[in-house]
């Protein structure tokens, strides 16, 4: 209320500039008053850091201010919009069988374990292999890799198989249909929303028996959807984990495609995505539903989240679907606040120049969102994949819990000394921040390959520093607010 | 309300730039075009070639006169129209 007092008295006088300050140092003023104690909460334990908390956030907006000053400068040329690829090494076609068949032996696993295992969620080896190695790592290490997912993607190997046996035996079959344009990455993305509902909402999330099933189903739908549309075409597309790992894979310098490694510059690969129906639906519910994750740990939910759901008990509901439907909105306000974020930096961008509409920006600029998203999912589930991602280790050998010891590993343990909370806090903030400078390379190079000129280009990437520092301070806040 | 002012703390940056650029004010805008116009042309020069020089040097392109007979008569072409006609 000062400073609405403050830019009232001085709109007759001040010019907008000096407004401008005066809001801007209040803003300052107001976050330096509250004292908050420098926390920041992993999946367990607190980060004992040298100042404040929110004092990384303004050190983060720093360095993207400064990324921004010294790409606006320096980087006057497109150096990613076009992908280029060298061969790194190849190797037989007849590779990608073995390969296929541990992913599909791991499946197998899966239902076994689900089906026969133990009930135990610590101790089956389904909820730690499906959360944590199949949601966290698989995605990550695509993203540093490359694409290697597609070979171990046991619906798309059972697909092959029987593609070649079928062609062996002479039967050369064409897909039915051709894939809708208008469909795109939207299966990808309903995908995305069930499995994060499935994770963070369902409260029978981590029974083994119900992963066991759903992971059926879902081979299941994979099979008629490659049937219908084709192998590739519905793997890239109309599978969420595959379009999901496969759209992070496009981080990576290197790919995996044709019975060979390549190998390509930086972030290159990320330019041709954006133009499908539903591809910034599909980054905005990757980063969506990963801020969801850390709010609803967080103070702020835990305190809204009660008054919702007695609203739809007040409705007659019971408790346990009147909590998972207040968990459900929470999960769909996240996404829109998220996407909220980016449609800011959008209509900025418009405000420039008005030679483009809003959705042809917000497509031409969907690609600037995916090092956010892969930096999201490192900073939130770091420390869950080094802490309980050790789990796997004991689990190999002792997949259904009975007590067996394939592999001579059942007596290991989780060994949380390995990395401590402010070690964790560290990579996490590095992780957003690195993250968020790719994306403004990103923004910045696409800027001035559409641009006009030099002054829209610049001008156009002022938004985009808005969304990037909005995103980054969005994030250390949820981090630094999970509580243990 | 309260709990959402530890989140205005982490957020207060991006407010304040948001708050500038809804003035309709991008500091620093000039000098930064500035600057990329000019690593712009320093890459422009540094990656023009030796011959860029020559090139842009004017000559005959249509032979006259003297010349016109002689290209008519030679076998082939001075060596100063050859390359014009190439």
């Amino acid at each position: 209320m000062l400073f609405k007092f403050t830019l009232r008295r001085a709109r007759g006088r001040l010019p907008a500039a000096r407004r401008a300050t005066l809001l801007s140092a209040g803003l300052l003023v107001s976050s330096a008053a509250w004292p908050l104690a420098a926390e920041a909460h992993g999946v367990s334990g607190r980060a004992s850091l040298p100042v404040p908390a929110w004092l990384f956030a303004w050190a983060a907006a720093i360095v993207l201010v400064v990324s921004f000053v010294l790409l606006s400068a320096m980087w006057s040329r497109p150096r990613l919009q076009q992908l280029s690829e060298r061969r790194v090494c190849s190797w037989p076609e007849w590779i990608a069988a073995p390969a296929g068949l541990i992913g599909l032996a791991l499946f197998a696993l899966v239902v076994y374990a689900g089906y026969d295992g133990v009930a135990t969620p610590s101790a089956n080896f389904d909820p730690t292999f499906i959360f944590i190695v199949f949601w966290v790592a698989v995605p990550l290490s695509s993203g540093v890799l490359g694409n290697w997912f597609g070979a171990f993607s046991p619906w798309r190997a059972l697909a092959r198989a029987v593609r070649w046996g079928g062609a062996r035996a002479g039967l050369r079959r064409r897909a039915p249909l051709s894939y809708p344009g208008w469909l795109g990455r939207w299966p990808a993305v309903v995908g995305l929303i069930g499995f994060a509902w499935l994770e963070l909402i369902y409260h029978d999330h981590d029974d083994p028996v119900i992963l066991a099933s759903l992971s059926l189903a879902y081979f299941a739908l994979m099979l008629v959807g490659m049937a219908l549309f084709g192998i590739e075409q519905w793997s890239e597309r109309g599978d969420a984990f595959g379009g999901y790992f496969g759209l992070l894979a496009r981080l990576s310098a290197f790919d995996v495609h044709g019975g060979a490694l390549w190998r390509r510059r930086l972030l290159s690969a990320l330019s041709s995505f954006g133009g499908e129906s539903g591809a910034v639906a599909l980054v905005l519910v990757i980063i969506g539903i990963t801020t969801f994750d850390g709010a609803s740990n967080g103070v702020v939910w835990n305190t809204l989240q009660p008054h919702v759901q007695s609203w739809f008990t007040g409705l007659g509901l019971g408790d346990t679907p009147a909590d998972e439907l207040a968990d459900s909105l929470g999960m769909l306000l996240a996404i829109a606040i998220v996407a909220g974020f980016y449609w800011l930096g959008v209509l900025g961008m418009r405000s420039v120049s008005r030679r483009y509409d809003a959705r042809a920006l917000a497509r031409s600029y969907a690609h600037t969102l995916v090092p956010i998203g892969f930096a999201y999912v490192l900073a939130h589930y770091f420390s869950l994949l080094v802490w309980q991602g050790q789990a796997i280790g004991y689990l190999a050998s002792n997949p259904l819990g009975h007590g067996s010891d394939y592999f001579g590993t059942a007596h290991w343990h989780v060994h949380y000394g390995f990395i401590g909370s402010t070690g964790i806090w560290y990579v996490q903030v590095l992780a957003l921040v690195a993250g968020h400078v790719c994306g403004l390379a990103l923004a910045h190079d696409r800027a001035l390959a559409t641009s006009r000129s030099s002054e829209e280009a610049v001008r156009s990437q002022y938004w985009m520093l808005v969304v990037m520092v909005g995103f980054t301070s969005l994030g250390l806040w949820l981090l630094s607010s999970v509580n243990t | 309300m309260a709990q959402l002012l530890p989140a205005l703390a982490y957020l207060a940056p991006a407010l304040t730039i948001l708050a500038v650029l809804a003035l309709r004010r991008y500091p620093g805008e000039r000098a930064l075009v500035a600057a990329l116009e000019r690593h712009r042309d320093r890459r422009g020069r540094v990656r023009a070639p030796r011959g860029a020089a020559r090139k842009h040097t004017p000559r005959a392109l249509v032979a006259r006169g003297g010349r016109l007979i002689g290209c008519a008569l030679a076998v082939r072409p001075p060596p100063l129209l050859g390359l014009a006609l190439s």
